[in-house]
């Protein structure tokens, strides 16, 4: 099961019959690496704002004054209050001089990486010690956690490729956090709706938002005084595109034309909450910057407008019936292979369709082509597009496009694909893996509307 | 694809990342599990407010909240307040013994001060400074 999991996991990062962590490397590399040293930087920079007077952290002389408040989390239980002034101006001290030795060394040492991590999540713990958790730096710990697996020598294609891995689930990790964040947000416009009392489906909704941060840090932000005297369904409007670009984050994950563009308007989020509700996520959006806006498994060629104008045209191909030939590929000797071929027969079969068993040479020939699709048990369907060449499609994406294709019913099927790659492959892998059927020994004889398809 | 410790590993650090992100929610009713994130926050409409704060007062013209609208509290004391306060609004004698001992030079501020409990809608609250003040306690 855990097996079937982590396979899933890399196998989604296949995309047209290439890993795409593996589909340019050597320049990824080079790029991830930039990036990372990026991180440490802005690491190090925090570290100095922690000393600073004119800057957003707790500044160093209030925390030493405020031995008196200090309510200790789990993590600073061990802390000797008998020695505050100690105990702070080490911890501050600890936090500067790791990330400066991360700025360095972050290439040569998983050492300095791991206390670059115990650094900051010390810092982090004290200044959550005063009654109430920020989620500002969160993110920051989380990653350079993550950077610690980065190994410390990249000259050879696996290392290069652990370099990406780490990366990716750096990526991943940010992205499933706006994801989950996202979740609870829509589920709370259903909750709220069902039990009959105010949602963000609600005019003042955001302006609700506002007035609660701003009873509680007494500031105003800069559209409050609009905000609270005009509110309208508009701002409602806004905030809900905000819940939905963080819930479709998701998606983006495993679709690293995307990431960029998502990376943006995860920041543009961040910019507007500033703007208008207020809690300053301004370290987070530097983060999501690294990570995404400048993600080294984006097409390196063209830029975010780019990205966006490609995004479009996708979405226009997907809305338009298209009248490209495809081939789908199956195991001849599985019976649910055999069963699922079958199953298709009970449609009208487009004129485009094409069967032919990956035990022929074709498939052999389109395997050596594409060397990752090696270790692939799946369906395969592959498309020929006059326009863009070759798609191949695996696992649960080849079989929900095919179903899509055959009839219109399984269309929730394909959006479950399109949202969920990954959870719709791990269905796919489970099924897959435990494909015997009780009983059936002989493949049945495909139908006739089938037979005159099949491809040698 | 090539397998190494980190092929395990990282789906498998997401996968009980948010396992135990997702605990309190499901489970606890809300605490938070640091360093985890709060995927609550901010996911309901607030509908009204309900908050403890102490009435500072030098005389009937000047009377000031020690949280509400007081832009002047450092970092800490604007996190630290208003939790051991709302703490305080469900245990008031030996919490806010135990507050006023931690934070002593607080009972110099005013010539009198009461334990009280804000509460109203937020909107007004912020646009209009309307709200109800109950007066719990008086403590000097």
């Amino acid at each position: 099961m855990i097996g079937t999991l982590v396979n899933t996991f890399w196998e989604s990062t296949i995309e047209n019959g290439k890993s795409f962590l593996n589909a340019s490397a050597a320049e990824s590399t080079i790029r991830a690496k930039l990036l990372i040293g990026v991180f440490y930087l802005f690491v190090f920079v925090n570290a100095v704002q922690t000393f600073s007077p004119y800057q957003e952290f707790t500044e160093w002389s209030v925390l030493l004054e405020s031995q008196h408040l200090f309510t200790p989390i789990w993590t600073m239980r061990w802390f000797p209050t008998d020695y505050w002034e100690i105990g702070v101006r080490s911890i501050l001290l600890f936090f500067l001089g790791s990330s400066l030795l991360g700025l360095f060394l972050w290439r040569r040492s998983r050492i300095v990486r791991a206390s670059v991590f115990v650094a900051v999540f010390l810092y982090l713990s004290l200044v959550a010690s005063f009654g109430k958790i920020d989620h500002f730096m969160h993110i920051m710990l989380l990653v350079s956690f993550l950077f610690i697996f980065i190994p410390n020598k990249t000259e050879s294609a696996s290392t290069r490729l652990e370099l990406l891995k780490v990366f990716f689930g750096a990526q991943t990790l940010v992205l499933l956090a706006y994801f989950v964040s996202g979740v609870f947000k829509l589920y709370g416009i259903l909750d709220q709706e069902v039990r009959g009392v105010v949602s963000a489906l609600s005019p003042d909704s955001l302006a609700r938002n506002l007035a609660k941060s701003s009873l509680a840090s007494s500031y105003d932000t800069f559209f409050s005084s609009l905000i609270l005297n005009h509110y309208s369904y508009v701002f409602s409007a806004f905030m809900i595109l905000g819940f939905i670009v963080e819930f479709m984050a998701i998606y983006v994950i495993f679709k690293p034309k995307l990431h960029r563009l998502w990376g943006v308007m995860l920041m543009l989020l961040h910019a507007g909450i500033v703007l208008t509700v207020g809690p300053d996520f301004t370290l987070q959006m530097f983060v999501v910057g690294i990570l995404l806006v400048f993600s080294p498994f984006a097409n390196l060629e063209t830029d975010i407008v780019s990205d966006f104008s490609d995004a479009l045209k996708s979405l226009k191909k997907r809305l338009t019936k298209s009248k490209n030939e495809f081939i789908v590929f199956y195991d001849g000797d599985c019976l649910m292979c055999n069963g699922f071929i079958t199953f298709l027969a009970k449609y009208d079969l487009p004129e485009q369709l094409r069967i032919c068993k990956i035990q022929s040479e074709r498939f052999q020939q389109l395997v050596s082509e594409h060397p990752d699709m090696a270790t692939i048990d799946s369906v395969v369907a592959v498309e020929t597009a006059p326009e863009t060449g070759q798609v191949i499609r695996i696992k649960s994406n080849s079989v929900t496009w095919v179903l899509s294709k055959v009839s219109s019913v399984f269309l929730p099927l394909r959006l479950l694909h399109l949202v969920f790659p990954y959870v719709a492959n791990t269905l796919y892998d489970l099924i897959a893996k435990n494909r015997e059927i009780p009983g059936a020994e002989h493949c049945p004889i495909p139908p006739e509307n089938i037979r005159k398809r099949i491809l040698t | 694809m090539h397998k190494s410790f980190i092929s395990y590993f990282l789906p498998l650090f997401l996968a009980v990342y948010f396992s135990i992100a997702l605990l309190p929610v499901l489970k606890y009713g809300g605490g938070e599990i640091f360093p985890f994130f709060s995927f609550k926050l901010y996911s309901k409409i607030p509908d009204g407010f309900v908050r403890y704060d102490l009435l500072l007062n030098e005389g009937e013209a000047d009377e000031s909240y020690l949280i509400l609208g007081n832009s002047n509290l450092n970092p800490l004391e604007k996190r630290n307040y208003p939790y051991r306060l709302a703490k305080a609004g469900a245990h008031p004698l030996e919490s806010l013994d135990e507050f006023f001992a931690q934070n002593s030079d607080l009972l110099e501020r005013g010539r009198t001060i009461s334990f009280v409990k804000l509460s109203g809608k937020s909107i007004a609250a912020v646009r209009d400074q309307s709200f109800e003040v109950e007066t719990i306690k008086r403590l000097k």
